[in-house]
């Protein structure tokens, strides 16, 4: 009971913390998604035509879908070819180990911002991608003026910067295989990639839903790439659901929409998180 | 009771007792940083200025916000810096604290602070913002602070068209800083070497030249576009749009405040815009996701000989181009009919007096020193800024005359004749957001022009609350 007590206390700080910095504020916000706050002025209460107002939004709906396609397919490049690169390293010894790790993770250990202004100097039509181009005798290719291959430049960026985290859990939990299971295995005729596919994977389920589950909500309520890359253009072709809730709120100054918007995004984090944990069949 | 049952009751105390605290917090705060500036003896408040007398000797610190920062080099910031000193040399009992802020999120934190009652005492707000933040009731009149003890030959010295902007019932809330007039900034090197000469009477003189000034640079193989613009919705800036729209119907607002845009002259306005892109190859299809720092960025690297730029800028271009910055210069946007020039939007930083400032009076003083003829001087010799008084443009008319200064004369001519103050009276945030969309809808979205600008109305009438 004294045990119990003391744990209590100690970590109430750390509990009384979190709780200023993240219940207060969404209560706070989901009161004010009842309310007319444009330009910060409490006006009258609305009820839920905030919320209504929201769900009327054509373009909100489509921010909507195209948050999902790019969450979703940074996530699978993001696990695959982390999945890969841990496999790699995981083969090599002493300093080529620690510097491939190296490599791999500056993406995940810099600044998004920067990250993304270098992609977006890269892509541009003066930058070295199209010089490549040019010189071999291709013409310029505009990346982040088409609105077809905008969001693959989004979706290619925001996998790049979380590759080196994926590779990191996945290696940890590579490590972490015991030698003997794959030896039996090898032992029993199992080929490189039987041993991967039927020793190494299935124990590396936690890691890679750890590291799944992470990376799809750094993906999902990613601003910071889609803002400084596309701006969430052109057109509306990189306006993900982000993009849309900063412009209602520091744009257009309504924050009452921008709060119903904020607190919808959230419930969808959610049920994304408990959806992909159920389709893979993982216990929590 | 179970240990894990009493750990349940333990955390919803917790979480009651954090709410509480953080629902009262607010309330104290706000009571502290009064308006009416009850006495609090020498507390310091949310404001982060100590002290509450207004007495001489007392010391002060007053804050402001500002995106400069006095501890930067670029020509402004060096000014601020310089002229910060001097206050603080004839002012020694006020300090002055600046908190530089990113500058398009000023007008949002100014809003926010004001409502949470720890505004700076000094703010620097776009002209877009203004009109919202006098609304609201934020700014302080100057007449109740030291313009009630100026001269007319002194109010005379500042009086135009930024002078009145937001002046209500005879009173003055802000002077405009960092004037800044849009048009179109130019190489003149590269004109030079096609026998251009500016300024362009019509928009087809204008275009004819982009064609061309359009080519391969020879000494650095970049593709060069005769002119450059920039219509993300991030961070935008008027193009052509506005000019050619204004000098067609005089306004792009109604009087009661709705947008005005989907009209014959504005399709014809945004058809001028963006033929350049599709008709006229004359500015890039790049232009559909640029923001304006793209756009600067590109043209200091040499790839536009034109584009649609800010007179503040130029220092900054001049400086750190990849060619001669001298070259650089500044014309007015030409018209339909070459008659005069199309009126571009005249904007600037309104520097105002929060209302719940307790220290009112120091930070009166120090909004005045900003102004002074000494301080008008340093903006305009070390920060290259248009200045505020008539006396120091007629006392520097031969550093007006310089070379590298000639953009500073067309931005006091076009603010004098050629330029278009947007409405305070009513919240107009946002649009060039809009306009900027309505560009990408139809590049991208394969709208016509009338539908792209109606939908762009609606978007702005439905926020600024004009259905």
């Amino acid at each position: 009971m004294k045990e119990s007590r003391l744990g209590a206390v100690l970590v109430a700080p750390s509990i009384l913390f979190l709780i200023v910095i993240l219940i207060v504020p969404l209560i706070y916000t989901v009161y004010n998604s009842f309310f007319d706050l444009r330009f910060l002025q409490m006006g009258d209460f609305l009820g839920f035509k905030n919320y209504a107002a929201v769900f009327r939004n054509r373009e909100i709906w489509h921010s909507l879908g195209l948050t999902i396609i790019v969450t979703f397919a940074g996530l699978a490049i993001s696990i695959v070819v982390g999945m890969l690169m841990a496999v790699w390293i995981h083969s090599c010894q002493g300093l080529t180990a620690y510097f491939l790790q190296i490599i791999v993770l500056i993406p995940w250990v810099i600044s998004m911002v920067v990250g993304a202004l270098l992609w977006k100097w890269l892509f541009n039509t003066m930058g070295p991608i199209n010089y490549l181009l040019n010189a071999w005798g291709y013409g310029n290719v505009d990346i982040l003026a088409n609105p077809r291959l905008a969001p693959c430049a989004l979706i290619f960026v925001m996998a790049w910067r979380t590759v080196g985290f994926a590779m990191v859990l996945i290696l940890a939990g590579l490590k972490s295989v015991p030698k003997d299971l794959e030896e039996a295995a090898e032992v029993d005729g199992a080929n490189r990639w039987n041993v991967f596919w039927r020793v190494r994977l299935p124990l590396l389920k936690t890691p890679v839903m750890i590291a799944s589950v992470i990376l799809l909500l750094s993906n999902f309520n990613n601003v910071d790439v889609p803002m400084v890359l596309t701006g969430g253009g052109p057109g509306n072709a990189t306006n993900v659901i982000t993009m849309e809730l900063y412009r209602q709120g520091f744009v257009y100054y309504d924050f009452g929409i921008a709060s119903a918007l904020s607190f919808i995004t959230l419930l969808i984090n959610v049920v994304l998180i408990v959806l992909y944990m159920k389709v893979v069949k993982y216990d929590v | 009771m179970a240990p894990s049952r009493k750990l349940h009751v333990f955390m919803v105390a917790l979480l009651t007792l954090a709410v509480l605290l953080a629902a009262c917090g607010g309330e104290s705060g706000g009571s502290r940083n009064s308006s009416t500036g009850s006495s609090g003896g020498g507390k310091t408040n949310q404001s982060g200025t100590t002290g509450q007398g207004k007495g001489d000797d007392e010391k002060v610190t007053i804050r402001m916000w500002t995106f400069l920062d006095p501890n930067g080099t670029s020509a402004r910031e060096v000014a601020l810096k310089q002229i910060i000193d001097n206050f603080h040399a004839a002012n020694p009992n006020i300090t002055v604290n600046v908190e530089p802020q990113v500058w398009d999120t000023l007008g949002t934190k100014f809003l926010a602070a004001n409502q949470t009652k720890s505004a700076p005492d000094i703010i620097w707000i776009t002209m877009d913002d203004f009109g919202t933040a006098l609304m609201h009731g934020a700014l302080t009149d100057f007449e109740s602070l030291f313009l009630k003890d100026w001269t007319a030959e002194e109010i005379a010295d500042v009086d135009d068209a930024y002078w009145s902007f937001g002046a209500k019932d005879g009173k003055h809330y802000q002077f405009t800083l960092s004037r800044n007039y849009i048009g179109i900034l130019y190489r003149e090197d590269l004109l030079a070497e096609k026998g251009i000469e500016v300024p362009f009477k019509t928009w087809d003189d204008l275009i004819a030249a982009a064609k061309q000034l359009t080519e391969t640079d020879s000494s650095t193989g970049v593709q060069r576009y005769g002119f450059g613009q920039a219509f993300s919705t991030e961070s935008p800036d008027p193009q052509v749009f506005p000019p050619a729209l204004i000098y067609a119907q005089g306004d792009m607002f109604t009087e009661d405040g709705k947008a005005n845009w989907s009209t014959d002259a504005g399709v014809e306005a945004l058809k001028l815009q963006l033929d350049m892109v599709r008709v006229h190859g004359v500015t890039p299809e790049t232009a559909v996701s640029s923001t304006v720092e793209d756009a600067y960025n590109e043209f200091k690297a040499g790839r536009y000989a034109m584009m649609i730029g800010a007179g503040v800028r130029i220092p900054g271009l001049q400086s750190d181009a990849s060619f001669d910055g001298k070259t650089v210069q500044m014309t007015f946007f030409p018209s339909a009919d070459g008659k005069s020039y199309s009126p571009s939007v005249i904007n600037g930083w309104a520097v105002g007096i929060w209302s719940g400032s307790q220290h009112k009076e120091a930070a009166g003083k120090f909004v005045e020193f900003l102004v002074n003829p000494q301080s008008d001087e340093l903006w305009l010799t070390v920060g290259g800024q248009a200045p505020v008084r008539k006396s120091t443009v007629e006392k520097y008319a031969d550093f007006l005359n310089q070379p590298d200064k000639r953009y500073l004369q067309v931005m006091a001519e076009g603010f004098a004749k050629y330029g278009y103050a947007q409405p305070w009276e009513f919240p107009v945030s946002g649009w060039r957001s809009d306009l900027n969309k309505a560009a990408q809808d139809v590049l991208i979205g394969g709208l016509d022009e009338r539908t792209a600008l109606q939908s762009a109305e609606k978007a702005f009438n439905v926020r600024s609350g004009k259905k």
